[in-house]
């Protein structure tokens, strides 16, 4: 049994532990308007708010909604629609919800154009009939209307809903599995040191992609760790930032303080997926996962993070760069949480990260390189990481040497020697060994030669 | 009159609802089995231990009541897999359970046994014997056009310069995956979902089922995108869907997963084009020789169609007097290539815009000015010998392009910003082109398509057409047809849903027929509606209401009934032995700029401004009109530098929207675009069709812009920056 708000209204309802939100919003409860056009995060025509941030309704464990609030495109006011008709916004329609509630959460924090552009904000809602310029029209004339609407106090709410909203059939996806949902960091770890097969859920961005035919994935049974409210908050210590093992992307992206001493986390955070990503995926989760793609462990590791790891035998905590021994593999043991990921607060000289992927947002990264210098004089003050070059996101260490002894460097090849000795890209279904291996060393070489004189 | 979109509200607010979001009580969800492999025998189905067939609704090809076959213009297509397995992800086995679960793991779980055979893949080669499999030589369509003598015009040319150029297969991606629902209410087999084509389906069921057109009802549901995709392949699942519900004898619902969808529905055609134009020293084209080469996939579909226009387009929008187009589509052991927007003109319009390019680098004009030069007047014909005397200025229209975007600028910022820039280098590409609206040749005629405009006892005039609404606007432009013409408010038009039961047959709803072709029915069928209540030509507004409500208080029938059929306009002669005459009512006119950035760190191609001319007749509705433009035009940027269908064994591998990749809002620029408007005057209130074209443009607009950029010459799309990296390694560019 969950309870959680609806569109504004109660609801208390049993789930399968298999029933994505989208099912549930879909197939039970008949509020069809969210629709489903890939379930695995990548058109988000299924975009609803949680807590008043938009997910991907695909990518929820309908348990996850317990203790929360849902709001759904059929509690949009109609009159406030008016400006997506007029701009030519909807065509098909089939993307055209979840346009919507992007569109409606940026038009109702428009404190988000200070630091996106709308073209960023609407990534996550593939249209495949305007070409978006009615939809970025719509949104621009619907900021002006707003800020229009509030100076008459026309604040009538748009959180009520008129649908009915009880339960119509059977769950449309069913398994045999189960979910445990400690509320605390104790229970959490109790759980896993009893079922050591279980597996901790937390944004799910990446367990539920096609969650509908992945079958044997409904009979497991997980851990849900949304519960555990301690691990969600990142903390500034005198001496480091330390994220929680909860702690999302975009808890990072929109703190500032974060933008001025982490930019490359912010700069990382931004192009994983979408904001209907970034708002539901972890720090943590993008580390466990173990994929050589990840695209905030580079920079984490380019900033020497150190990860905190619990079990009910106690804490530990290891180097990120020395986290990962192979592919998919992790010197981490099944019984074992994330709690904290550590980054010292120091000073760079050099900084930044390059995201190369099939399109400028929701793309699995082709390469990625992630390059800082500590501005402290010491020996080693180069990092130098690189992703989707090897089975795991890789330290450069041959690269990272060279670079610390400042010889002149006058052409992309001597990186690429250099490189050779630290990555293994291949060829697989997103690029090439060729491409990967080439475009690394250009990349290094010409985000260099911007900022360091040794090379030209 | 430009109206609002008038089903956008239910739209936006998500209560419009789709296949897959209609009630449908006491239903089953169904499944299809498929082939593994490109080709083989069908041994038999191996069930898992678990499996009850008691527990299923089956389906195997001996349940097919009539013809096992997906009609459509050949009968080469079966519904399910016989014995012969052309092509992998070929439907086999149909299942459905109540638990959408069990029948997805049921599918996944049943193995289709089959002895292989060895595929054949090259759409290029002749096959050998063995590889034969459709006619005696797998040749679906054989295209020869032939204007002046081709072969003395090339021998006596100064100059002749050659090219091949290679497109890639495309996937629509409509947003809403296909599905279907069908059920048995008062004995006829009732079919509804997302679909362009009800007559299509209709066809295909009365084949399938071995019913009479009485015996079956067709129904589209609000449509979540088509571009051509829910053009043949819907009559696939529908039939699928009504063989489910007569084995179960309750509803089904049949709705693809995207990774089905893109797997096993059609795609746009790959082709390989060669050109071999022969020129004068001032650019003057002398002669053209074009080879056109479509793969067709494993069955006919409409290849030969696809085949069709891209013949007729093949030499572009230039006077030439000596030209030979030979045109072949192949079988492959490929999923079905099927229709999609643009419908072989895309591919042709790469390949000779890339040959203007070619020349004009071959001869040093500037390849605007070598367009300038070509560009058909007013009284020059087209390849197939069609006399244009449509009265566009086709200079002026690329002019335009070319002011409205500053070229001139554009080349002297780039010259500045890629000497100053060591790892970025920008260039801007112009092209210009046409395309035909509506059916090719006698299409229409044959298609003998009708409207009905019917006067409703409340006085509504509803306007009854077979004509999809799948986002392109039917709706709304059908209501503002009638409400011009009737002189009525918007509000006194209803449209009705398209339901073979319900409307005729005004044909299919593709070729950017819709406003044009069955818009003039509607507009026909206002005229005979105002007739048969007893008004003249010149009665508008209140009285036509009044009009129809008197004719109820006379007549017992429910509705008068006004009909708009289609009459072919004069002059229209078009050979199809010899693919000689006017091949269109008209053609419409565009030109294209794009300005774009490569990034020589990673080859990316970055659109930094796109700038679309169209002449289009009139525009019937701004709003509606320039959505078709960009929507076309970043759909055509999608397949110019990121789609890519990478195959293995015969079938597409990256089935997903994370690995298959279309543009998100980040990857394009604002979509600037100007109408030039020439009013045609057989089309409905002057339009002609729009919506197709304006993909036409971007893949040899990006191209010619790398290629200014990179001094690099890509010849095939997508311009992925592996391809790109290569060509610069190749030109030591990198």
């Amino acid at each position: 049994m969950i309870e959680f708000r609806l569109n504004g209204r109660p609801i208390r309802l049993d789930v399968d532990p298999a029933e994505r939100l989208l099912d549930l919003l879909r197939y039970r409860l008949d509020l069809t308007g969210t629709k489903e056009g890939c379930a695995e995060g990548e058109c988000g025509a299924c975009t609803v708010y949680l807590d008043d941030l938009p997910v991907d309704a695909c990518l929820v464990p309908a348990y996850q909604a317990h203790g929360r609030e849902v709001v759904t495109v059929e509690a949009s006011d109609r009159r406030q629609l008016e400006p997506f008709l007029r701009s030519g916004a909807t065509q098909c329609g089939a993307c055209t919800p979840g346009v919507v509630m992007t569109a409606a959460w940026i038009r109702d924090h428009p404190d988000l154009l200070e630091t996106h552009d709308l073209r960023e904000l609407m990534a996550g809602n593939l249209c495949r009939c305007t070409g978006y310029d009615g939809i970025i029209d719509g949104v621009e004339s619907a900021l002006t209307a707003h800020s229009v609407d509030n100076a008459d106090a026309a604040t009538e709410s748009n959180r009520s809903a008129s649908a009915p909203v009880k339960p119509t059939s059977a769950a449309a996806v069913s398994g045999g599995g189960a979910v445990h949902r400690p509320s605390s960091l104790s229970e959490a770890l109790e759980l896993l040191d009893a079922e050591p097969d279980a597996l901790p859920i937390a944004g799910g961005t990446d367990l539920l992609v096609h969650w509908p035919t992945r079958l044997d994935a409904h009979d497991r049974t997980y851990v849900d760790l949304t519960g555990v409210t301690s691990l969600r908050a990142h903390d500034w210590t005198p001496n480091a930032l330390v994220l929680g093992g909860l702690t999302t992307y975009w808890d990072v992206i929109r703190d500032t303080r974060a933008r001025a001493e982490f930019p490359l986390l912010v700069d990382a955070g931004r192009q994983v997926g979408a904001v209907q990503i970034q708002t539901r995926g972890t720090w943590a989760g993008n580390i466990v996962n173990a994929s050589p793609a990840a695209d905030g462990v580079p920079v984490l590791m380019a900033y020497d993070a150190v990860v905190d790891l619990a079990s009910t035998d106690g804490l530990e905590s290891i180097r990120l760069d020395e986290f990962f021994s192979g592919y998919k593999e992790m010197r981490m043991s099944n019984r074992q949480l994330i709690t904290a990921i550590r980054l010292p607060r120091r000073a760079y000289d050099v900084a930044w990260f390059d995201k190369v992927g099939s399109r400028a947002a929701q793309a699995i990264t082709k390469v990625g390189l992630a390059v800082t210098r500590r501005a402290e004089p010491a020996e080693d003050r180069w990092r130098v990481v690189a992703n989707s070059v090897a089975p795991t996101v890789r330290r450069c260490a041959t690269v990272e040497r060279l670079l610390g002894r400042r010889e002149a460097i006058g052409s992309p090849r001597v990186l690429a020697e250099a490189f050779a000795r630290d990555v293994a890209p291949i060829d697989d279904i997103r690029s090439t060994r060729a491409y990967r291996s080439t475009v690394l060393s250009r990349l290094l070489y010409f985000g260099l030669r911007k900022r360091v004189d040794f090379v030209t | 009159m430009d109206i609002l979109r008038r089903e956008g509200l239910a739209k936006l607010s998500g209560s419009e609802r789709y296949v897959d979001d209609l009630a449908l009580d006491d239903f089953l969800w169904g499944g299809t089995v498929r082939s593994t492999i490109p080709r083989g025998r069908l041994r038999g189905i191996r069930f898992p231990d678990w499996f009850d067939d008691e527990d299923f609704v089956v389906v195997r090809a001996a349940d097919i009541p009539g013809r096992n076959s997906i009609y459509l213009k050949t009968h080469d297509q079966p519904a399910l897999v016989e014995s012969e397995i052309r092509h992998a992800h070929e439907p086999v086995l149909l299942l459905a359970h109540e638990s959408r679960s069990a029948v997805r793991r049921a599918v996944a779980e049943i193995e289709v046994i089959a002895e292989p055979l060895d595929p054949w893949l090259d759409y290029v080669a002749d096959p050998p014997p063995e590889m034969i499999q459709h006619g005696d030589d797998n040749v679906f369509k054989r295209i020869d056009l032939r204007k002046g003598d081709v072969e003395a015009a090339l021998a006596t040319a100064p100059i002749v310069v050659e090219g091949v150029y290679e497109t890639s297969a495309q996937e629509h991606i409509y947003i809403e995956p296909q599905g279907m629902t069908a059920h048995v209410e008062d004995g006829l087999v009732v079919v509804r979902g997302s679909m362009q084509c009800p007559f299509y389906v209709e066809k295909a069921l009365c084949n399938l089922l071995g019913r009479p057109e009485s015996g079956v009802r067709v129904v589209q549901t609000p449509t979540g995108g088509g571009f051509g995709g829910k053009e043949e392949y819907p009559s696939m699942i529908a039939g699928h869907a009504a063989l489910l519900t007569l084995e179960a004898g309750r509803p089904v619902k049949l709705v693809y997963e995207r990774a089905e969808d893109m797997a096993a529905t059609t795609k746009r055609h790959p082709s390989r084009i060669r050109h071999r134009t022969g020129v004068d020293e001032d650019g003057k084209l002398l002669a053209q020789e074009i080879d056109v080469r479509l793969d067709g996939g494993a069955y006919l579909t409409l290849s030969p169609v696809v085949l069709s226009r891209a013949c007729i387009h093949a030499a572009g929008p230039y006077a030439c007097d000596h030209v030979r187009i030979s045109g072949t589509t192949v079988l492959t052991n490929r999923v079905p290539y099927g229709a999609f927007r643009g419908f072989g003109n895309p591919q042709a319009c790469f390949a000779f815009e890339r040959q203007m390019d070619a020349i004009a680098r071959r001869l040093g004009i500037d390849p605007i000015e070598l367009r300038r030069r070509n560009l058909i007047r007013d009284g020059e014909s087209t390849a197939t010998g069609h006399v244009i005397t449509d009265g566009t200025d086709r200079v002026a229209l690329l002019d335009r392009a070319v002011a409205l975007a500053d070229v001139r600028a554009k080349r002297a910022a780039h010259v500045t910003f890629n000497a100053r820039t060591p790892d970025a280098r920008r260039g801007v590409g112009v092209v210009t082109y046409h395309h035909g609206a509506g059916f090719t040749g006698a299409g229409e005629v044959e298609m003998d398509s009708r409207v009905h405009v019917v006067g409703r006892r409340d006085g509504i005039v509803e306007v009854r057409a077979a004509s999809t609404e799948m986002g392109q606007g039917t709706i709304t432009v059908f209501t503002q047809l009638a409400a011009e013409r009737l002189g009525l408010a918007p509000d006194q038009i209803v449209i009705a849903p398209p339901d073979t039961r319900r409307v005729p047959n005004s044909g299919p709803t593709v070729a950017s027929r819709t406003a044009m072709i069955v818009g003039h029915l509607v507009e026909r069928g206002c005229d005979d509606l105002r007739h048969e209540v007893g008004l003249t030509d010149e009665a508008r507004g209140p009285i036509v209401r009044d009009a129809i409500l008197a004719w109820h208080d006379e007549h017992d029938e429910d509705v008068v009934v006004g009909e708009g059929r289609y009459v072919a306009p004069p002059g229209i002669e078009w050979n199809e032995e010899t693919y000689e005459g006017a091949a269109y009512g008209a053609y419409c006119w565009a030109a294209h700029v794009a300005d774009v950035e490569v990034d020589l760190r990673t080859f990316g191609v970055r659109v930094l401004d796109y700038v679309a001319v169209q002449e289009v007749g009139r525009v019937l509705n701004e709003v509606l009109a320039r959505g078709q433009i960009q929507g076309g035009v970043v759909q055509g940027i999608g397949w110019a530098l990121l789609e890519e269908c990478v195959e293995r064994d015969g079938a597409m591998v990256n089935t997903q929207l994370t690995n298959y990749i279309i543009p998100t809002s980040g990857d394009v620029p604002p979509i600037r675009v100007d109408f030039l408007e020439n009013p045609y005057p057989h089309g409905a209130g002057g339009a002609k069709g729009l919506g197709e074209f304006p993909l036409n443009g971007p893949a040899p607009a990006i191209g010619s812009a790398i290629a200014s950029a990179l001094g690099v010459e890509p010849c095939a799309i997508p311009f992925t920056p592996e391809r790109l990296l290569r060509l610069a390694v190749e030109a030591r560019v990198a």
